[in-house]
């Protein structure tokens, strides 16, 4: 038997198809990505969500980045 | 550098990465590029790993052998823990809720950029798939064009007048039957018209086009489905169960709509048989199946009620 579940919320689906939003949407990313960028070059302790990230750079050039846990799993 | 040819028979790209035949091919533990690199002084003969530290909790890097490369793509690689044992069914949960973080932060910074209108972010598992590495881990590529499975999602939504995935999960709802496993923010099932024997389906309940949408307990408790499902695998036949796991979102081409869902494509149809992609399926394209998904879904959700 399956578990018992709820119906799930309608879907908004004025949402499909909509360009501006998403247009908006990759601009304010591609604005938050510049903004990343320069807290890398100025050094500055960067974050996201519960994540603190450690950039590095390979000796081949190619990209490394580090997540780790703000609250570590062993407190 | 990749190459891609236009397939005008099947009316799709190809990619050619004739690099990629000479990536390292599963290593013994002791040259796994995955696992962290000892401090130093390193022992003689042991070499730096693609993670220059000694311990580390989530890595992703670009791959040495990538499939797509800027200024067309982007491939990388997701080790999901420093420790070489395990799966991401065995991760504790705080870290597999930090890869959700880990993969919605590449998503949001792979999709702002110009060349990549698609992210696809996976987890090949087990040699039956193809994977070259045992180390726990996932790739993420971004592709520079759309590929066919997310086009098909999106001519879905417009054939079924809405959100396809939307659509598809309150019938699964209604029906019961193929549901394996749901809390709060995901349900789990084996799909209708599933192709592969065991393939899952986990739809975020609400209408989510991408990670970047969720909030933090929607992230936490996609993650505890995912482990629930993947160790429910691993209980079904008593044995490390080989998947393809997809995260299927939203085309960051800026314009297109998309619902979060994870499917998973394992190989198995029994315990020691896999299920190929023969001649109707290759050929015609269709899928010819050895199991009804309702019997599927029943053993899965008595091999889940094993581990959960």
């Amino acid at each position: 038997m399956a578990p018992a579940s709820a119906s799930p919320p309608p879907c908004d689906r004025s949402e499909i198809g909509q360009r501006g939003r998403r247009d908006a949407d990759k601009q304010d990313r591609q604005d938050e990505k510049e903004q990343d960028k320069r807290k890398h070059s100025e050094g500055k302790h960067e974050t996201y969500g519960p994540l603190d990230i450690k950039r590095d750079v390979k000796d081949d050039g190619r990209a490394l980045i580090l997540y780790t846990r703000r609250e570590r799993e062993d407190k | 550098v990749s190459d891609q040819r236009f397939n005008e028979l099947r009316g799709e790209q190809v990619v050619y990465a004739i690099h990629r035949q000479s990536r390292t091919f599963l290593p013994a533990e002791d040259h796994c590029p995955l696992c962290p690199t000892p401090a130093d002084p390193r022992p003689s003969g042991v070499m730096e790993t693609e993670i220059p530290f000694p311990a580390f909790e989530i890595a992703v890097f670009d791959n040495l052998f990538p499939a797509f490369q800027a200024p067309r793509g982007a491939a990388e690689v997701v080790v999901y823990t420093d420790s070489h044992q395990g799966s991401f069914g065995t991760l504790a949960p705080e870290r597999a809720e930090a890869l959700m973080w880990a993969w919605r932060h590449r998503y949001q910074e792979l999709g702002a950029r110009a060349d990549v209108r698609y992210v696809l972010i996976f987890e090949n598992r087990g040699v039956e798939v193809g994977a070259t590495l045992h180390h726990p881990h996932g790739q993420i590529y971004g592709y520079p064009f759309l590929p066919p499975v997310p086009k098909l999602e999106l001519a879905a939504d417009v054939r079924l007048e809405g959100c396809a995935p939307c659509a598809l999960l309150r019938r699964e709802l209604e029906d019961g039957h193929r549901v394996v496993y749901e809390n709060d923010s995901v349900v789990a099932y084996i799909p209708y018209a599933a192709r592969w024997p065991y393939e899952a389906h986990l739809v975020m309940r609400r209408h989510r086009p991408s990670l970047l949408d969720c909030e933090a307990a929607e992230l936490c408790l996609l993650a505890e489905c995912l482990q629930i499902i993947t160790r429910g695998y691993d209980s079904l036949f008593a044995r490390p169960f080989p998947y393809v796991m997809v995260v299927h979102q939203a085309p960051t081409d800026g314009r297109s709509q998309g619902h979060l869902h994870v499917e998973f494509y394992p190989p198995l149809r029994t315990a020691n048989k896999l299920k190929y992609l023969a001649g109707s399926e290759q050929g015609a394209g269709t899928f010819i199946g050895d199991t009804l998904p309702e019997e599927s879904a029943r053993a899965l959700r008595e091999a889940i009620a094993r581990v959960a």
